[in-house]
């Protein structure tokens, strides 16, 4: 290879590596085996002050064109850990082992445009290990491979999103990615307080409150807690209430309540809900109540036909600064054999207990932590003919039905309650601490629990009040120290500003991008009546799916009508490529002016410009170029009288001097050559003129148009190279496609005016080319008349040539332009007139 | 919790001539970086950057154009959505100074009427190689009544603070396009805005 290419290769993949002080020693071609194709890898020693690394790059195409046809595929530090495996070399693979544990990467060599052989590669990688190992032995600190942290930034740290990439689930966006992020680095901003919970239940029996004071059983700590969550189950038996499903406050008891709480600090009521005989009642200190943002409460009957509110749960729902917390007080269904029942009343509750919010509904479990207070009526089950100390707690403990059933994992999934170390709580005879002593007999069970779920959870105390005495029921409580999320401002602030930034970045990073051969694509040499086509690649080497279109410009045209792009919209996957392809249609004797108009005077100008647009991506401009060698057609008779010598060997340049220095005397010759070759060609077989002019032009794409062109632009001395039909044809499309028509400027007069006087009158006014060409033709026409050929087929066919043009006026009728031609060709006088006013010499 | 990442979005505009560093501009205000290497614009790109300005978060899309002057009939045609346009000059290219004058007739005709405008005097780092002085660009801004300042992308001198002051006047014209109960207000409002322009500088430019 040239050395030159070599090493422009080398210093694209410097700018790409951004190497400064780093060498590249060695570069070595091979390819790796994926699962379904195989890519090309660039493995590419490179030293920086004494470590190495073999960086193995993937390429879009070979050699690479632009830097961004190079990424890095992996980067492996010449350590001690490192090997590459030249054993297997001749099975044609050779591997790369960068630590004992790591997996081996396989590499398969093959022919180099770069100059390394698999040997001296091998060769150069072992011996900067050599060097590598001998400078740590002298200087262990000194080998740092912390020039490679850089590189880091094209591989981990832009923010790619493997499912989005691999296609399984859509880009995250806006918002859903930046509540993600937040959520993810919420470590960062979240610190955790501890609060003292104080929770308490108690079945009161249906009695109001006749405790002289309720302190023995709120007041149980040193220091006052943060919150009482304090739970009531039959409040009011009445069959009234019952029926009513009653949920009026009872205030007497939010009085007993307040009135019972720890006095060391001021508490006020938050919210309190009740249904029937269940009352929920929060209480907050009075300098937290500040940091309850939310509340909300719920209830669930449970109770005759799941809708009667002598059981079920009531709950309070809260967010204390960033933690969500609910506290549920349940009385759930009665009697020793109605556990099941009381299950089904667990579930129930835990599904209907809802708070409204805005976007949602919240349910019991949707909260950091839940505790719940209550009667839940489980019992301790009797085994027959074994007789229970009602004292050996532990003993009672293995029969009952809520730590049976929880272990089954029947009822209350992952709640938590702590050691009970207390006597059962039911059922005593009210104003004792005696159990049953009614006929009944019932046994005595802990119906009245406190369980907890969440984190960050800690039991402090949990116990029942003996003292107590006026219902059935003896009073639980239970004290907990919880810790809650509390949001750090100053911490928030600024994640909250990464953040953006980190979506910023993603949403940069996650652009589809398109990689482009090349934004400049050459024709080269545009010549008339040729068709030409151009390809160039497009790549997408990105990690995301791109949809690309060509954008429409003015015109709503995606490039100027002599030009197609195929395809104007696709989708390319990640790896995928494209060919698209520009063809020049060609130019015609309908569209070289308006095509001379744009490339007049030569000089840079593109040919166009096309937009390839990526959706939610960049545009990129492509560039077509193109050198239009000049043609005599498309030039008006005048400049052509001009020229002084081929049109072939005049630039565009040139011609554009020659058109903008109009003196009148400075025609060369009276009719442009080609026209005149032309008809003298036409004339010479003027025996045999039948056929050669056809009104539907069918010779205009003749293969042979182009020799004959070639003829005319080099005013060639050979034989004219085609036939009659084509050089009428070609005389045709001469007359034709200048931007003006030959009678120009008079088209529209000689149309409206039957007098043959006048009509000449003009003629005679028309530029002398212009004049001399059209009397020459009327000369030309009248002598194929007399030969023969139908005069009205003819005045058709010249009239729309050299009245209208190429031009698609709406107005000018084929017709008139034929009726001018007839008028002016059958007049008697006409051939008289042509003969006295063709000037012969310039 | 914010329900939206932002409140606003603007899409700003980068034009002038070619190497007078638009591309590195916005590198630098979105990326924070700079690089020498100079690899022309072919084509639009653009880039997403998030600020906070008197409390909300504006999302600033900014539009970085190719200057090579035979794309310039192309890139007029992305004027229109642009609610903010930086025209950037290099201070060490005389031309490109010069050539402003044309940009901004280029944008008389091409972009909304009411765009904002900022002309940047880029390369500001550039000192001994500097051919534009800092007056002719002020007079020149002043001429057309534009906010003006000299930036240097490579040595992070004004970028931050350029953007945000051009997002902040397309604030002022979008808080001024509110629909008000009465005209006091507005004028009302406005004074405010203009009390809070100090500080808010602050919260935005802070990195």
């Amino acid at each position: 290879m040239d050395p030159s290419i070599e090493n422009d290769h080398l210093e694209k993949i410097r700018r790409r590596l951004r190497l400064r002080n780093e060498q590249i020693l060695s570069i070595f071609e091979s390819y790796q085996k994926t699962s379904n194709e195989n890519p090309n890898r660039l493995l590419v020693l490179v030293e920086s002050n004494g470590t190495f690394a073999v960086f193995s790059l993937a390429l879009l195409q070979l050699p690479p064109h632009y830097e961004s046809d190079i990424s890095i595929d992996a980067i492996y530090c010449v350590n001690s850990f490192f090997s590459i495996n030249a054993e297997v070399k001749n099975s044609m693979t050779f591997e790369i082992v960068t630590l004992s544990d790591s997996p081996t990467f396989h590499y398969y060599p093959i022919p180099s445009i770069f100059k390394t052989d698999f040997d001296s590669f091998h060769r150069q990688v072992i011996s900067a290990q050599e060097a590598f190992k001998s400078r740590q032995e002298l200087d262990a600190a000194s080998n740092s491979f912390s020039w490679l942290n850089e590189y880091k930034v094209d591989k981990d740290f832009i923010a790619i999103d493997v499912k989005a990439a691999n296609g399984t689930r859509p880009l995250s966006k806006g918002v859903s990615k930046f509540q993600e992020e937040l959520k993810k680095r919420e470590q960062e901003y979240i610190t955790y307080s501890d609060y003292t919970f104080y929770c308490g239940t108690w079945n009161v029996n249906g009695k109001g409150c006749t405790e002289h004071s309720l302190r023995s059983w709120l007041a149980k700590t040193t220091s006052p807690p943060d919150f009482y969550a304090i739970a009531l189950q039959e409040v009011d038996l009445s069959a009234k209430a019952i029926a009513m499903n009653d949920s009026k406050i009872d205030q007497t008891w939010i009085r007993k309540f307040l009135d019972g709480l720890h006095s060391e600090a001021a508490y006020e009521e938050l919210v309190s809900v009740r249904l029937v005989g269940m009352m929920l009642s929060i209480f907050v200190k009075q300098d937290i109540r500040q940091h309850v943002t939310r509340y909300t409460v719920s209830s669930a009957a449970t109770g005759v036909f799941n809708v009667m509110g002598n059981k079920g749960g009531v709950a309070v729902s809260l967010t204390l600064n960033m933690t969500d917390i609910c506290f549920v007080c349940s009385h759930l269904a009665a009697h020793m054999d109605q556990i099941e029942r009381r299950n089904l009343d667990y579930a129930e509750i835990m599904k209907r207990c809802t708070f409204d919010e805005v976007f949602r509904k919240r349910t019991i479990k949707d909260h950091d932590q839940i505790f719940w207070l209550g009667d839940l009526n489980y019992r301790i089950n009797e085994i027959p003919g074994q007789i229970v100390d009602r004292r050996d707690i532990a003993g009672l403990l293995k029969n009952d039905q809520l730590l049976q059933e929880m272990r089954k994992r029947n009822v209350f999934n992952d709640f938590e309650e702590g050691p009970i170390t207390f006597n059962p709580t039911y059922k005593y005879d009210p104003g004792t601490d005696q159990y049953d002593s009614s006929e009944k007999m019932r046994a005595p069970a802990w119906c009245d629990r406190i369980l907890r779920k969440g984190d960050r959870i800690q039991l402090i105390l949990y116990d029942n009040v003996m003292e107590i005495r006026q219902s059935d029921h003896k009073p639980v409580y239970a004290v907990f120290s919880v810790g809650i999320k509390t949001k750090d401002d100053k911490k928030y602030k600024r994640v909250h500003e990464d953040v953006l930034k980190t979506v910023d970045k993603y949403e940069n990073d996650n652009q589809p991008q398109i990689s482009v051969e090349k934004t400049e694509i050459d024709f080269n040499e545009i010549r008339f009546n040729e068709r030409l086509t151009r390809d160039f690649t497009i790549a997408n080497s990105h990690h995301l799916s791109a949809n690309f279109s060509f954008k429409e410009k003015e015109e709503q045209q995606i490039c100027k009508k002599w030009f197609k792009v195929e395809p104007t919209t696709g989708t390319l996957l990640t790896g995928d490529s494209l060919i698209i392809r520009i063809t020049f249609k060609g130019l015609d004797s309908r569209n070289i002016g308006e095509f001379l108009k744009i490339v007049k005077g030569g000089g840079s100008v593109p040919l166009d410009i096309l937009v390839l647009h990526v959706q939610d991506g960049r545009d990129i401009f492509i560039t077509i170029n193109g050198e239009y060698i000049p043609s005599c057609f498309g030039f008006d008779m005048d400049l052509l009288c001009r020229t002084d010598r081929p049109i072939a060997e005049y630039s565009l340049e040139q011609l554009d001097e020659l058109e903008k220095s109009s003196a009148k005397c400075d025609f060369k010759v009276t009719m442009p050559r080609e026209i005149f070759f032309l008809i003298d060609y036409l004339s010479a077989s003027v025996e045999s003129m039948k056929d050669v002019f056809f009104l539907d032009r069918k010779h205009s794409k003749h293969h042979s148009l182009n020799l004959v062109r070639d003829w005319l632009d080099s005013w060639s001395r050979q034989d004219f190279p085609s036939n009659k039909q084509v050089a009428a044809e070609a005389l045709l499309m001469l007359l034709e496609s200048p931007n003006q028509p030959l009678l120009h400027p008079f088209e529209e007069l000689f149309l409206s005016t039957e007098s043959f006087e006048v009509i000449s009158s003009y003629v005679l006014k028309l530029s002398p080319p212009k004049r001399n060409v059209f009397l020459h033709l009327c000369m030309f026409l009248k002598e194929i008349e007399s030969k023969g050929n139908n005069i009205n087929e003819l005045a058709m066919i010249f009239g729309n040539v050299i009245v209208k043009g190429r031009r698609q006026v709406p107005g000018y009728r084929d017709g008139r332009c034929q009726l001018f031609m007839l008028r002016f060709l059958l007049n008697k006088d006409v051939a008289s007139f042509a003969v006295e006013n063709v000037q012969m010499e310039c | 919790m914010a329900k939206k990442t932002y409140d606003l979005l603007f899409k700003l505009l980068l034009i002038g001539d070619s190497g007078v560093g638009k591309t590195c501009i916005l590198f630098r205000f979105s990326d924070d970086a700079f690089t020498s290497t100079f690899i022309s614009t072919i084509g639009i790109d653009f880039k997403i950057k998030t600020v906070e300005l008197r409390g909300k978060k504006i999302k600033l899309q900014i539009w970085d154009t190719a200057g090579q002057e035979r794309f310039h009939t192309i890139t007029t045609s992305y004027y229109r959505g642009a609610m903010g346009i930086m025209l950037v000059y290099d201070i060490t290219n005389e031309k490109s100074f010069e050539n402003i004058v044309k940009w901004l007739r280029n944008i008389d005709e091409h972009a909304n009427e009411d765009v904002e405008k900022m002309i940047l005097g880029n390369k500001c780092d550039m000192d001994e190689k500097r051919i534009v002085s800092k007056d002719r660009g002020e007079s020149i801004a002043r001429e057309h009544g534009i906010r003006f300042m000299e930036t240097s992308a490579k040595a992070n001198v004004n970028i931050e603070k350029a953007f945000c002051e051009l997002a902040e006047a397309i604030l002022d014209k979008t808080s001024g396009r509110e629909p008000a109960e009465n005209t006091e207000r507005v004028a009302f409002d406005r004074r405010g805005a203009g009390q809070e322009k100090q500080a808010s500088y602050k919260n935005c430019c802070s990195t």
